[in-house]
């Protein structure tokens, strides 16, 4: 599973006060990672069903990245943090 | 090297290894142990352990105690790997993110390989329990990441191997990857009957 490297939009920093956006966490594709693990992975933790997390692992797959949560900055945190544990690239941003 | 994880009809995991196969992968697990523990190539609070008790008292042994600024990434390839970024293109949101979590990880990653040596045994048939397989699947795991890095391994290894002279010092190194990419997928399909 290789990277594919995706630009991604800055925050505008003049913009007034909003409320906390949605954030996401996206599980990113690395040659190492076994199609096989990424997929038990995202069951294991999230609870995703095997077609779901299939899925997932494949978006990661061809498309680079995969959004694989969403929710509040620090739930995305404690998702990006456990997917760490199990060896995946995932990172937080807001919700585009 | 046909060494394989099996599922019982029990549930239980099992994995039967040769000598010299539980000899290399224990000289693997002592390497990444020492890898994770290293700290000291950032940078040290000015509050150095000595002169502060409860510096000391939390100081993990990393290298870095309470106060420390927020850190960068590992200088060392591999462990920038096992240790990656929480955020792409924040550096700050990164730095405080590492601060607050770096630790964790590399206990965590520390504890599933001590975990692993401790049943690797000198070869023979080893039983794992649910945390234990689990621990043999985070370290295999992180074994591959390590040894990938070191080589800038493709998705095409294999052929990359399969082109390699046979006296290139690599090729050792890259079937040391291939036997372990075979031993994890192995585990996760013994595994996999759980969910």
């Amino acid at each position: 599973m290789s990277v594919a490297p995706v630009e991604l939009e800055q925050p505008d920093v003049h913009q007034e006060i909003k409320p906390d956006k949605p954030w996401v966490t996206i599980v990113w594709n690395d040659p190492v990672n076994l199609m096989s693990y990424v997929t038990y992975v995202f069951q294991k933790h999230f609870g995703y069903s095997k077609e779901k997390a299939t899925k997932l692992m494949l978006d990661v797959h061809h498309k680079g990245k995969a959004v694989v949560s969403n929710g509040s900055r620090e739930e995305m945190e404690r998702d990006v943090s456990a997917m760490h544990g199990y060896g995946l690239w995932a990172t937080l941003q807001h919700d585009t | 090297m046909s060494s394989r994880f099996r599922r019982a009809r029990s549930g239980a995991i099992t994995l039967t290894l040769e000598p010299v196969e539980a000899a290399v992968l224990a000289n693997l697990i002592e390497q990444i142990i020492t890898l994770l523990k290293d700290g000291d190539d950032r940078e040290h609070s000015p509050m150095e352990s000595a002169d502060d008790p409860l510096a000391a008292a939390l100081d993990t042994g990393f290298g870095f105690g309470l106060d420390d600024r927020p850190v960068r990434p590992p200088e060392d390839e591999v462990l920038a790997r096992l240790l990656p970024e929480g955020y792409r293109d924040d550096p700050e949101a990164a730095a405080e993110f590492r601060r607050f979590t770096e630790r964790d990880l590399r206990s965590r990653k520390i504890a599933a390989a001590s975990a692993v040596l401790a049943t690797l045994g000198s070869g023979g048939k080893i039983t794992l329990d649910a945390d234990r397989a689990q621990a043999w699947l985070l370290l295999l795991n992180d074994l591959r990441l390590a040894i990938g890095t070191r080589l800038s391994i493709t998705e095409d290894y294999e052929s990359v191997a399969a082109s390699l002279a046979p006296d290139d010092p690599q090729l050792p190194m890259y079937e040391l990857y291939e036997w372990l990419t075979w031993l994890q997928d192995s585990l996760v399909r013994a595994l996999a009957g759980d969910l």
